[in-house]
């Protein structure tokens, strides 16, 4: 059994060592502002990074997931992992609840064998490919507290 | 008489001087002088060592010794000058992919990811192979490179199997107590046997053709010209041979996702280990005189094929017997082309070494509809059943049973019995098997099934969902028939999947107890079946049906929001079973499921540790049990645990730098004991741990 003092050491010290990575950058997030997460919609990782993840998810994760309607042939027993399929099982999610997921989940084989910035580059595109936007500043693995606090959610009514 | 088989005779005399001492003690207690001669520990798949030195005072204390980069990311490939041309793997990939055009499956060129091989130690080095086909042997105390020896296979084109580019380990011979010939086996991704020097890594030049063997000659349909709808291989060999008694045998992997019915036979073959002389090969699907070939109705073994050993094998030198772990034929789902029982499908078939003779046989699933492969080698262990001593086979299985039997006479030690299942099903041309063998003993160590009682009970509200998302699919008891998504019937969850409750990480068992410990996950799923176009197939499963569900705004699964589960917990455990008695001593979750448990409609709850850490291939010693998961580090990372043996409590974790690949294997070397297990990365790494 896990004995419970290490399940809240395990819970508390991300957050703690998020929290201090935090007070050291926040100076260099302009995008984010303070403490303030923005929209997914306002754009939370770059074309260059989700082309990056492209790369990551051809290698890691294209034998079971289908990335292309039909065009890749996957195992039939692995989610696809675009459209209503992913907006059904992450919708209100936190990205940090998307990227942690993936990273303890998957590649099936060998959960949590890439490198932390591998598993932002795949969140990244598959955010890319659901359809939502780019934009100025990366998916960075660091500012977890703050991604936690931005969702996936629908798109706001334009003014 | 040649020098050769004057060491076979010397060597020979000295096996049956010592067999009923040494080998059998090898075969039960693993390696007593520190090493890992075999992938699975011993001949037997114990994955056991008696090594003690890491315990549950000092484990926690464990630092990595060294780490090692996989040299699947530093590739060569020949040149038109005879030369030979190192770089990168990218570059190299993309220069055969330009000399080339469609050299490789659509997204599938060479892959250095699945780094799944656990090293064998002998006489102070670690030889292993790499996805690639590599064999690689190192310096255990260092970690540093002694040889690298490169087939370069994957000139020749992607891997066969729906999972590609993966390779498990090699095997190791030697002449005799003095280790004067020294060799390594093992298979390739291109359908190759490659032996090579364990001192130096040269191929065997009196072995086969300059120390390689192509194993697709002799095997029907396995013409390696010839390339699949996917464009890929069609014979490969991913998982390490045996050797036994001077005879290497192996498995092999094939494609199970198909739109045709012709398929390679997964005959198992073996070979002399010096001369590469071709010894016999197991018709695994028969041939027309074969014993089982009635079990083929309407002459579909002439085009059948699959029922291959993708794992790898056990063996009892003593008796002289290896133990075949076979898988499902073609197609895994849809079994409208091959009706009959299928034998030797989804059987373990023990076959006389020497000759190639079936013994003994059983099937554990007459016509098979799940993908429920035979996916790791039984385990061998001596046991004492109400008084009565009993050389013991111990088969651990993706559906979630434990077929024990007598391994000399392939006896069942408790009853298994023949009971009817369901035979209705909705796909045509499909005739489902009336009856299938469940065992009375070990009690299953995984949930077999889906009914609405195994649905997630969290809450009300939850179950409510639960119930709501599987209306429309058909639920049942394990064996219940496939069914093809058809106006509103949806298919059929079955559980286990095709991933299995246990898969090849396979189990442990602890020659001193008779102890069998066996991780597993619960997980179902459903298959889409779709009549593909271009082949002969009617029906097959993958990816494109999903995808047109997915379009239409429809899945294929009955899913809850934002990730909850549909049934209920433990999502992955570890099992300990007393073999002598058949019954479970304890379970406990791997993990602790903090992904599920932070779940905005769960937190609140005070739910116990759920699982779904993974299911880390078991490593067991005198001293303790370890697993290899997934998360719950002190970095929110990847970790190895120690288990206290006796009670399943946790006794220890140490994070490890990335996600383990491979099961972990223990040597000791000067006086301190290693643990060594692959790692993700980019390339992937083989680590060792040890005390300061």
């Amino acid at each position: 059994m896990t004995s419970k003092p290490h399940r809240r050491w395990t819970r508390i010290l991300p957050a703690a060592i998020t929290r201090a990575l935090l007070m050291v950058s926040v100076g260099v997030v302009p995008l984010l502002g303070a403490t303030e997460p923005v929209s997914i919609w306002e754009g939370i990782y770059t074309d260059v990074q989700a082309a990056r993840g492209k790369e990551v998810f051809i290698r890691a994760c294209v034998e079971c997931h289908s990335n292309q309607l039909g065009e890749t042939a996957g195992d039939g027993t692995a989610p696809s992992l675009l459209g209503e399929t992913f907006s059904y099982r992450w919708t209100d999610y936190s990205i940090t609840g998307l990227f942690d997921t993936i990273r303890q989940t998957m590649p099936e084989a060998a959960p949590n064998s890439l490198g932390p910035a591998e598993y932002a580059d795949v969140t990244a595109y598959l955010l890319k490919l659901n359809g939502y936007p780019a934009g100025a500043s990366e998916l960075d693995y660091a500012k977890r507290e703050l991604l936690g606090r931005t969702f996936i959610d629908e798109k706001p009514p334009e003014d | 008489m040649s020098r050769g088989l004057v060491c076979f005779i010397s060597f020979m005399t000295c096996v049956v001087l010592t067999i009923s001492s040494v080998e059998s003690a090898e075969v039960q207690q693993g390696n007593s002088d520190g090493e890992w001669r075999v992938y699975g520990a011993d001949k037997g798949g114990t994955k056991y060592s008696p090594l003690d030195q890491i315990d549950r005072d000092n484990f926690q204390d464990l630092e990595i010794a060294w780490r090692w980069k996989s040299v699947d990311g530093f590739l060569s490939m020949s040149t038109a000058d005879g030369g030979e041309w190192w770089s990168s793997r990218d570059a190299v990939v993309e220069r055969l992919e330009q000399e080339t055009p469609n050299l490789y499956r659509t997204q599938n060129s060479p892959n250095y990811s699945n780094f799944q091989a656990t090293p064998l130690m002998i006489g102070g080095v670690l030889y292993f192979n790499t996805p690639l086909s590599q064999g690689v042997a190192l310096d255990a105390r260092t970690g540093e490179t002694r040889w690298v020896y490169n087939p370069k296979s994957y000139e020749e084109g992607t891997t066969a199997m729906t999972v590609t580019w993966r390779q498990r380990g090699v095997a190791y011979w030697t002449d005799g107590p003095d280790r004067k010939d020294e060799r390594i086996f093992w298979g390739t991704g291109s359908g190759d046997l490659v032996c090579v020097d364990a001192k130096t890594g040269h191929p065997c030049e009196g072995f086969g053709n300059h120390g390689r063997i192509d194993l697709t000659i002799g095997l029907p349909r396995a013409d390696r010209s010839n390339r699949d709808y996917l464009n890929a291989m069609l014979y490969s060999v991913q998982s390490p041979p045996i050797v036994v008694r001077d005879v290497v045998i192996h498995g092999s992997s094939i494609a199970d996702r198909r739109i045709n019915k012709e398929a390679v036979p997964g005959w198992v073959r073996a070979w002399d280990v010096r001369t590469g002389e071709h010894k016999w090969d197991f018709h695994t699907v028969p041939q027309e005189q074969d014993e089982g070939v009635e079990t083929w109705q309407n002459d579909s073994w002439r085009y059948s094929g699959n029922a291959n050993v993708w794992t790898y094998l056990s063996a009892d030198e003593e008796l002289g017997y290896v133990y075949l772990p076979t898988g499902t034929s073609t197609n895994d789902y849809y079994g409208g082309h091959r009706p009959g029982d299928n034998l030797f499908a989804e059987s373990i078939v023990c076959v006389d070494v020497e000759t190639g003779e079936k013994v003994w046989h059983f099937q554990a699933i007459h016509h098979g509809l799940w993908d429920l492969d035979f996916p790791t080698a039984p385990n061998l262990l001596d046991i004492t059943v109400d008084g009565k001593p009993i050389k013991a086979l111990a088969q651990v299985s993706k559906q979630g049973f434990i077929y024990a039997f007598d391994r000399v006479t392939g006896e069942p030690i408790w009853p298994i019995e023949e009971r009817p299942v369901a035979t209705d099903t909705n796909l045509p041309g499909e005739v489902v098997s009336p009856t299938q063998p469940f065992p009375t003993k070990p009690a299953p160590f995984e949930y077999q099934g889906v009914v609405e009682d195994d649905l997630v009970d969290f809450t009300p509200e939850i179950r409510q969902m639960a119930l709501e998302a599987v209306k429309g699919f058909r639920l049942g008891p394990i064996y219940t028939p496939q069914m093809i998504a058809d106006g509103e019937m949806k298919g059929l969850l079955f559980r286990p999947t095709g991933g299995g409750a246990a898969n090849w990480s396979g189990a442990a068992v602890d020659p001193e107890t008779g102890i069998l410990y066996v991780p597993s996950r619960n997980r179902a799923g459903v298959i889409s079946f779709y009549q593909p176009d271009g082949g002969n197939l009617k029906y097959t499963h993958g990816a494109p049906e999903p995808a047109r569900l997915a379009a239409k705004g429809e899945r294929n699964f009955p899913t809850l929001p934002r990730g909850l589960p549909l049934l209920k917990p433990p999502y992955s455990r570890m099992t300990a079973i007393d073999m002598n008695t058949g019954d479970h001593i304890w379970m406990t979750p791997l993990g602790n499921g903090d992904l599920i448990r932070n779940h905005p409609m769960l937190r609140d709850l005070d739910l116990p540790p759920l699982g779904g850490d993974g299911r880390g291939g078991p490593l067991l010693t005198k001293t303790l049990l370890f697993s290899a998961l997934s998360a719950g580090g002190s970095d929110g990372g990847a970790r190895l645990v120690a288990y206290d043996k006796a009670t399943g409590e946790e006794l220890g974790s140490v994070n490890l730098p990335r996600g383990a690949i491979g099961t972990p294997m223990t040597y000791m070397l000067d006086g301190k004991q290693y643990i060594a297990l692959t790692i993700g990365g980019t390339p992937p790494e083989l680590i060792a741990f040890t005390l300061p």
